[in-house]
């Protein structure tokens, strides 16, 4: 049971959005999905869920292919940052109509989180605002109850409090019954505790595919005088450099060498660094 | 099931505006009968009522345009196949053009006319009957016949609707002005102007003998108007399917 990617390129116009992407999601992880704007994280998404169609390449939900075939799709629900539901629509007709939809929705459960997020559900949804619109959509998706629940962007206007109740009720949720989640958020470090594998695409093509661990045993940062730090590096993998006054920082792939110099500082890269320095093209290498 | 949703969905989203529809159609209808007759002393004084069926016609053109906008989004929201939509969308036409049909020829024709105003006092004349029975008192197979054709009639019109809603959700600002001024344009000033000036009218004389009859407007045979208006229907569904079927989400 998985979602299967296999070759998928999504053209617009002369714009190539996805290049030749190749991707498995396999049951019940929670994946992060990062890049910078524009690198296709949201053209994957609503490839996927038959939003938008591919110009070339395959999809498979479970075994199935996937355009326009409602079994299949069915069994995702995407929360876009887009807002698709009518805006004169009451937040409780929403739930009502979810619950037609997506039999397994569970609308008492949506009722509560209302309360725990403070959600008037009488009021329609065009006079909510960027925070609660967020609030009512990721309401939609904890309550689902589809195998696999895309969120695109899901604290978008959200305060702390409100952010930190969300990945506290998804991790939760997910502790309670597992399913695949798949996050897109540029807030990479708010997620980097939880999720199991990690996925950068850069400029439509998937750069990195791997488990979070091995992602941040990946690399690492060696710090200290400039010229300390140019010897260290002179045959090592380079992703990125800082320098301060007369010390440098420099960010490397690979595992430190066993003998490293007392003069220099070895530290581990946290995932959003490590983000930054393998998307960054405009840095001098 | 997906089916059964979207089409209950659809449905569901006409159901406000087809109550508003005939409110707003029996308050004047009501505030007339009431005004004329508070000031008409004759008591042979007839209020005759013609226009219900095209106003609903109009009714039904508006609701197909306006569906795709909010509906479509709704759709892919949840996970329904544009091939579930559409399919929600021909049965959400059916039910409603029935309704309005039913609506009409026994609540407005027959209901109202008889029971609630008295025959007397109050008719509701068919547009539709007058092209087909010209001038013969309806009966009840003129009345079915009619109604029959308003049936087949509605159905067409919606799909219409349905139809330039999905063009006009797909194509661009220039495209959609091009279109929704440029038609009447052309149909109302430039080939009017053209057809008096250099062809003596006979142009527009001859689209109207054309459609009259395919219609069976001329040889009053309703079944070739219901006919006409059921290929119609089929043709409008076939051409908005074509459009559909690859919509994608509006970036």
């Amino acid at each position: 049971m998985s979602i299967e990617i296999k070759n998928l390129t999504k053209n617009f116009g002369n714009v190539t959005a996805l290049d030749n992407v190749s991707l498995s999601f396999e049951n019940n992880k929670i994946y992060g999905l990062l890049g910078r704007n524009g690198a296709g994280k949201s053209t994957l998404l609503n490839i996927i869920t038959n939003r938008v169609f591919k110009t070339s390449g395959e999809i498979l939900i479970d075994n199935e292919k996937h355009e326009e075939n409602d079994n299949a799709i069915s069994k995702i629900y995407l929360m876009s940052e887009k807002t698709l539901y009518p805006r004169d629509m009451k937040i409780k007709d929403i739930f009502k109509w979810s619950k037609r939809f997506y039999p397994d929705f569970d609308t008492e459960r949506a009722y509560e989180l209302s309360k725990m997020f403070e959600l008037n559900t009488n009021k329609k949804v065009k006079a909510l605002s960027t925070g609660f619109t967020s609030i009512f959509k990721l309401i939609i998706a904890l309550c689902v109850n589809t195998p696999y629940v895309f969120l695109d962007e899901p604290v978008l206007g959200l305060d702390a409090n409100n952010r930190e109740l969300f990945y506290k009720l998804l991790i939760e949720k997910y502790s309670e019954k597992p399913f695949t989640v798949i996050i897109s958020t540029h807030l990479i470090e708010e997620i980097s505790s939880f999720i199991e594998n990690a996925i950068i695409i850069d400029s439509g093509k998937v750069i990195v595919n791997t488990t979070r661990e091995e992602l941040l045993q990946s690399g690492y940062s060696v710090s200290g005088k400039i010229c300390d730090v140019n010897n260290y590096i002179s045959d090592k993998e380079i992703i990125g450099e800082d320098t301060f006054g007369g010390l440098k920082t420099a960010y490397v792939m690979g595992k430190p060498d066993t003998d490293i110099s007392e003069n220099l500082e070895v530290t581990s890269m946290d995932l959003q660094k490590l983000f930054v320095k393998l998307t960054n093209t405009k840095e001098v290498k | 099931m997906r089916v059964k949703n979207s089409f209950l969905f659809q449905f569901s989203q006409c159901i406000r505006p087809m109550i508003i529809f005939y409110s707003v159609i029996l308050a004047i209808t009501t505030l007339s009968c009431i005004s004329i007759f508070a000031y008409e002393s004759d008591v042979s004084t007839v209020m005759t009522v013609s226009g219900w069926d095209f106003a609903g016609l109009i009714f039904l053109f508006v609701t197909g345009c306006v569906t795709t906008s909010e509906g479509f989004p709704v759709h892919l929201q949840n996970s329904i196949s544009r091939k579930s939509y559409f399919i929600g969308k021909i049965l959400s036409v059916s039910a409603i053009s029935a309704i309005m049909t039913i609506m009409y020829t026994f609540v407005f024709q027959l209901l109202l006319e008889t029971v609630f105003f008295g025959s007397k006092v109050f008719q509701v004349e068919s547009i539709l009957h007058l092209f087909y029975f010209e001038t013969d008192e309806p009966t009840i197979i003129s009345t079915l016949w009619s109604s029959a054709v308003l049936f087949v009639l509605s159905l067409f019109i919606t799909m219409l609707g349905v139809f330039f809603s999905g063009i006009f959700y797909r194509v661009g600002t220039i495209t959609k002005v091009t279109i929704a001024a440029g038609i009447p344009l052309l149909f109302l000033v430039v080939l009017p102007i053209i057809d008096s000036a250099f062809l003596e009218g006979t142009l527009y004389y001859k689209i109207f003998d054309f459609f009259a009859n395919i219609l069976g407007v001329f040889e009053q045979l309703p079944w070739k108007g219901c006919l006409s208006f059921g290929v119609l229907f089929i043709v409008t569904t076939l051409l908005s399917w074509l459009v559909y079927r690859r919509m994608p989400m509006k970036r």
